[in-house]
């Protein structure tokens, strides 16, 4: 199979269409400033909250004057208070294994950036920052991009281009890719949400990336999974008889043609779910999101990025922690 | 030719290689291969190559079909087409043996040793296609003034011995012996034609000559001065004596310094000539009239071509212009001599109104302006022609207090006015000066009895100039030039060729005499033959094509790029 180009990081979603979605984060996350999310907390906005007095001090323009006449009392006015606009950090964590770029028609990885690229605009819509972080990107830890317009949208669109235009047989499969987030543990505070996109099929075997998330659901924060699942797509490519099977992530298998039959394919969905509940398990925690439905590819071995755009396009409000994370507006 | 065949057999077989071979497994990667136990293995054997159905594959088809035609193009296949060309080929070799062929080049070889060895080779192709066709007939054109035919073998030996001739030959003796008839030989008309010659290649008229022609040109350019013209000015009331006004003309670089040598009744001078301003490259020297009798004027140092470089001409009596005085009231100057009434010899006579048949030459005609009562009074000044020479002097003041009485123009006839009172249809004063041969005349008033001075003085001046400007524009004798060699032998049309400095053309491959004609010859319509035409570009055209489709067809069918 060769690859029709290179994948496209752009959306697949319209400009109309991703302006129209906006973070649906938890109320009582911790916020940092004002930004644009409601929050049980009253200040300047205006979404009305309630009325009440006006105090000597304040606004003289929060004067409900129809509501005071009402009032009949010469001096006392009634001012009206508004819900407080506050602003919150959203940090994207992006798996970055080598097995995020497989398959290789239509890497997780390049899906993966979609849907940042989806919860990015909505965070920008509401002047919120948000932070993209590379995960197991290499032995050498990713540096953080901080996103506030499109600049920083380009720049993630680059490292990721940078990390997909990488052949893959000159990579090492056999390397254990380490998970490099001290560099996020300094920004953790305060923030809103973290958003974890992965397959949920990573190696921590030095549970460094558990303690992050467990660490990250402190103080009332959500952590999100959103996962992508391409089984599917990669068991039917596996109907083709016979293979060979190349090295990935230590495990290799030689020049040895196989076949896969029924009962292998179950043996390995099998294996997959432990892996999904060792993770579950191990980061579990009050302000664990993770739904029990991922993202899956079609189960379609020719499946390739054309049709994948048109795939997302679809399967994208289907998703569960579309529903979690984001809304629609206008 | 093997070779080439067996390079496309390869490139054939490359192509059905390229789609027979493949591995009968497929290399899979997997993202979650790392979670997976080792598959069962298979029992196939492992083939690195394996044979697919050819059949199915429209790509394939296509481009092994490719490569089938671009391998055609390189052969020499040919496709039968129509054109329409007759039947006969009839060659013809003009050659120019005039006597600019007799210039030499600079490294002392005459143009004719060239045009030879071109005229040579010319031939020999001409004779090489008549022994591969059937139906082709050769002649050869000798051009110096006028045309002369050989055939061959005759004229190929004519041309290799070729000398140039003493005559001049214009352009349109050359251009004649395109389409001239052979008078012996070939039946046909020239379908194509080789002009040798010094002289630059000619734009020829489809009209005219449709066939093949070939200019080849030889000669590279040489400065030369050729004896333009010579013209006499007899003495009138301005000219104290008759002048022989010789003009040269000057090709390529311009000398420092031009000498004629001219040879009267009386003797031999050598003349030093004066650059003319009025023409690019033009001398020209007045000499004295010495006498009725034979001229000859030689150029000193004439450049490359000798026969424009002398000329003889016959002079007779032209000290005085001749008159026919019919005029009592005025006497005749002596530098006017009175003759009988010939046409070439000026009228001076009274006028006798619009009625009166005019004189076919030259003529003054006089008309008592003055003679009643009404004449003599003041008028004034209509529209007049600024400049004349018959109002030089004339003071206007005078005019229009001693005016004279208008009289009728014939203006049909080619009159003018001069001059004319603001009122009336009359004139005072009228000229013509349209016949060919550049006679002019003249009407002015003249009183056969001056009443005073000033109408004396007037008319007076305005009748000796009307005289002097008739006698000036009739006082130029033709001149008979005869160009004449060393031996004072006459040649013809020597001048046709003195611009002997035109530039070398580049000429043409004589290989191209193989082409056909593509357009029927005029006067030789006959069916059209059939030829053949080379495959080669149509095969390249339909392999661009192919691959065009190829690729259309396997973005249809193929969007992911796998073959």
């Amino acid at each position: 199979m060769v690859k029709d180009g290179p994948f496209p990081l752009h959306s697949p979603l319209g400009g109309v269409a991703l302006r129209r979605l906006r973070l649906k984060l938890r109320k009582t996350a911790p916020t940092f400033g004002l930004g644009a999310h409601l929050h049980r907390r009253m200040g300047q906005s205006l979404e009305f909250r309630e009325y009440g007095n006006y105090n000597f001090g304040e606004d003289i323009r929060t004067v409900d004057w129809a509501a005071s006449a009402r009032q009949g009392q010469k001096w006392d006015l009634i001012a009206k208070s508004f819900e407080a606009e506050e602003r919150r950090t959203l940090i994207v964590l992006l798996d970055c294994r080598l097995a995020m770029r497989l398959p290789e028609t239509v890497p997780k990885l390049g899906v993966a950036v979609w849907i940042a690229q989806t919860l990015i605009t909505a965070a920008l819509e509401e002047q919120d920052r948000v932070i993209v972080m590379p995960v197991f990107s290499g032995p050498t830890p990713a540096r953080p991009i901080i996103i506030e317009g499109a600049k920083g949208l380009s720049a993630m669109n680059t490292f990721v281009a940078d990390v997909l235009a990488k052949p893959l047989f000159q990579d090492d499969w056999n390397a254990v890719p380490q998970a490099g987030l001290s560099p996020l543990q300094v920004m953790l505070k305060p923030s809103a949400a973290v958003v974890m996109i992965t397959d949920g099929l990573f190696d921590d075997p030095n549970s460094e990336f558990a303690i992050f998330a467990r660490v990250a659901q402190k103080n009332f924060r959500t952590f999100h999974m959103v996962e992508i699942d391409s089984w599917p797509c990669e068991r039917a490519r596996l109907q083709v008889k016979p293979f060979r099977l190349r090295a990935i992530g230590g495990n290799a298998f030689g020049d040895q043609l196989y076949e896969a039959d029924a009962h292998y394919l179950n043996e390995v969905e099998i294996k997959l779910s432990t892996r999904r509940a060792e993770i579950l398990h191990r980061f579990s925690g009050p302000g664990l999101i993770w739904p029990k439905q991922a993202m899956s590819y079609p189960e379609d071995a020719e499946f390739d990025h054309t049709a994948a755009q048109y795939w997302f396009r679809n399967a994208l409000p289907e998703a569960p922690f579309f529903a979690n994370l984001l809304s629609r507006v206008g | 030719m093997w070779g080439l065949t067996a390079l496309f057999l390869g490139a054939g077989l490359c192509v059905i290689g390229f789609h027979l071979v493949s591995p009968n497994f497929r290399d899979i990667r997997l993202s979650m291969a790392h979670l997976m136990p080792p598959p069962p293995k298979s029992q196939a054997p492992k083939q690195k190559f394996s044979l697919r159905n050819l059949v199915v594959s429209w790509l394939f088809w296509l481009r092994l079909l490719c490569v089938a035609l671009i391998a055609m193009a390189f052969y020499p296949f040919t496709l039968v087409v129509p054109l329409p060309e007759t039947g006969a080929q009839h060659f013809r070799l003009v050659f120019d043996v005039s006597a600019s062929m007799g210039v030499k080049n600079g490294d002392g070889q005459a143009r004719i040793v060239e045009a030879s060895a071109l005229g040579e080779r010319a031939l020999e192709q001409m004779m090489q296609i008549k022994a591969e066709a059937l139906d082709v007939c050769i002649d050869v054109a000798f051009v110096a003034g006028s045309v002369t035919f050989a055939t061959m073998p005759q004229g190929l030996a004519r041309v290799m011995a070729a000398v140039p001739d003493a005559r001049g030959s214009p352009m349109a003796a050359l251009v004649s012996a395109l389409t001239l008839a052979t008078p012996m030989g070939c039946n046909t008309m020239p379908t194509h034609v080789v002009v040798v010659t010094d002289q630059p290649p000619q734009t020829v008229s489809q009209a005219v000559f449709n066939g093949h022609l070939m200019w080849q040109q030889v000669g590279v350019a040489r400065d030369n001065l050729a004896i333009w013209s010579v013209d006499v000015t007899a003495a009138t009331l301005r000219e104290t004596k008759p002048m022989i006004d010789i003009r040269v003309a000057g090709f390529g670089t311009m000398p420092r310094a031009v000498t004629a040598e001219v040879e009267g009744p009386n003797g031999v001078s050598a003349v030093g000539m004066r650059r003319d301003e009025t023409r690019a490259g033009g001398w020209h020297a007045d000499v004295a009239f010495d006498g009725a009798g034979t001229y000859r004027v030689r150029l000193l140092d004439g450049g490359a071509l000798l026969v424009d470089d002398t000329v003889e001409f016959e002079l007779g009596a032209v000290d005085r212009v001749a008159v026919d005085w019919r005029l009592d009231t005025i006497t005749r100057p002596s530098a006017l001599k009175q003759v009988g009434k010939e046409n070439t010899t000026i009228v001076v006579a009274p006028y006798q109104g619009v009625h009166m048949d005019l004189p076919d030459g030259p003529f003054v005609l006089v008309y008592d302006g003055w003679v009643n009562a009404a004449s003599g009074t003041r008028q004034t000044i209509g529209p007049f022609m600024r400049d004349h020479p018959i109002l030089a002097g004339v003071n206007f003041d005078v005019l229009e207090r001693v005016a004279p009485r208008p009289m009728g123009l014939a203006e049909g006839l080619g009159l003018a006015h001069v001059i004319r009172p603001d009122t009336g249809t009359g004139t005072w004063v009228g000229v013509r000066n349209t016949l060919l041969d550049g006679s002019r005349g003249a009407i002015v008033p003249l009183p056969f009895a001056a009443p005073n001075e000033d109408i004396s003085g007037l008319s007076r001046l305005m009748f000796y100039n009307a005289l002097s400007w008739v006698a000036e524009g009739h006082s130029s004798a033709a001149v008979r030039l005869r160009y004449v060699d060393g031996n004072g032998k006459t040649v013809p049309n020597a001048r046709a060729e003195s611009n002997t400095a035109r530039v070398l053309s580049e000429n043409g491959s004589l290989s191209s005499l193989r082409d056909p004609v593509w357009v029927a010859v005029a006067g030789d319509l006959t069916d059209p033959i059939i030829r053949n035409s080379p495959a080669t570009p149509w095969l390249i055209l339909f392999a661009m094509m192919l691959i065009l489709l190829e690729r259309l067809f396997g973005l249809i069918w193929n969007p992911r790029g796998t073959r």
